[in-house]
């Protein structure tokens, strides 16, 4: 009868009992027979597992990862927002903005602050020149 | 920790239970042939021993927080397959009432070659099934998936000395099973 040693790496695991159990078990291996066997196995195993993996993935979301999620959108626009806001302030109100003003105001715009004083003070020219000033004026 | 490369199962296990897909992937190529052949072990059948080993992985997976002991996933996950397996087959047993010979329920036989094989494949399995479950499981384990006796010990959680006592009780009955067979010739004539 011939005898059939099998074994492994680590030198205790010949056994000479007649019988290659290894070799014979290879016959229970479904992957001998269909090498795409074990390959359709672990698709079946991960197709089937991915729901599952899916949810485990959401639940591990917490609040910090979301506030993280959302500051990748919301500090950009936030920064671009402050920076328009910073032009606006810095270029003053436009040129073609209606102006308003109060009766008082009107009367007295573009005149220098000090042609009333100067007018009714003593130490005007004339009351004549003064008299013209002040049509000139109002 | 990360051994060159091929992360442990402990690190595999915590990236799983935040959904990390590739790292179950992992761990479903490590041990999807363990699973198979102490699913086989228990239940006798290719088809019934793929079901239960799918399954487990995917109870596995569901109750990755239960396993208390990531390092020692792969014992753990050998204990799930082992259950669902009897589950599996006390099912079987209360639906079918008929009794199906080995032979019967391995792959559909085609002409030829694959006849004799399917043929062999079935008197292999009633050797198999002659034999007690913890000896099947840890020849299956040894000779099928090739983990040796140190590892089985360690995944099993049994002395070293019990799998090769197991181990050498399992070959013995089976050498005595097949004697003669043509299992035996054909093993002799692959090896």
């Amino acid at each position: 009868m011939k005898k059939v040693r099998t074994g492994g790496s680590d030198g205790r695991e010949n056994h000479d009992d007649g019988l290659n159990s290894r070799v014979v078990m290879t016959e229970l291996d479904p992957g001998i027979s269909d090498s795409g066997y074990w390959d359709r196995f672990r698709f079946r195993v991960m197709s089937r597992a991915a729901a599952e993996l899916a949810r485990r993935r959401a639940a591990g979301v917490t609040i910090g990862d979301v506030l993280e999620k959302w500051s990748r959108t919301l500090v950009p626009l936030a920064a671009a927002a402050a920076a328009v806001a910073l032009i606006l302030i810095w270029r003053g109100p436009s040129i073609d903005a209606p102006l308003t003003m109060g009766i008082e105001e009107a009367l007295t715009w573009d005149l220098e602050d000090e042609v009333l004083p100067t007018l009714f003070s003593g130490e005007a020219p004339g009351e004549a020149s003064a008299f013209i000033f002040a049509s000139e004026a109002f | 920790m990360v051994v060159m490369g091929r992360p442990d199962d402990s690190e595999l296990v915590r990236r799983a239970r935040g959904g990390d897909g590739d790292a179950f992937g992992v761990l479903v190529d490590r041990y999807m042939r363990a699973a198979y052949a102490v699913a086989l072990s228990v239940t006798g059948s290719h088809e019934d021993a793929e079901d239960a080993a799918q399954e487990s992985f995917m109870v596995a997976l569901q109750k990755l927080e239960e396993c208390r002991s990531p390092e020692r996933f792969a014992g753990w996950l050998l204990t799930i397959v082992r259950n669902r397996s009897r589950n599996l087959v006390r099912r079987e047993s209360l639906r079918d009432t008929d009794e199906v010979p080995a032979s019967a329920r391995s792959r559909a036989p085609t002409p030829d070659r694959e006849t004799e094989r399917s043929e062999l494949r079935g008197r292999l399995a009633e050797a198999l099934d002659a034999l007690p479950q913890a000896q099947r499981e840890i020849v299956l384990l040894h000779d099928l998936e090739g983990w040796k006796h140190r590892e089985i010990a360690e995944r099993l959680e049994i002395p070293a000395g019990t799998v090769r006592s197991h181990l050498h009780f399992a070959r013995k009955a089976l050498r005595d099973a097949l004697d003669e067979s043509p299992v035996r010739k054909v093993g002799e004539e692959r090896a």
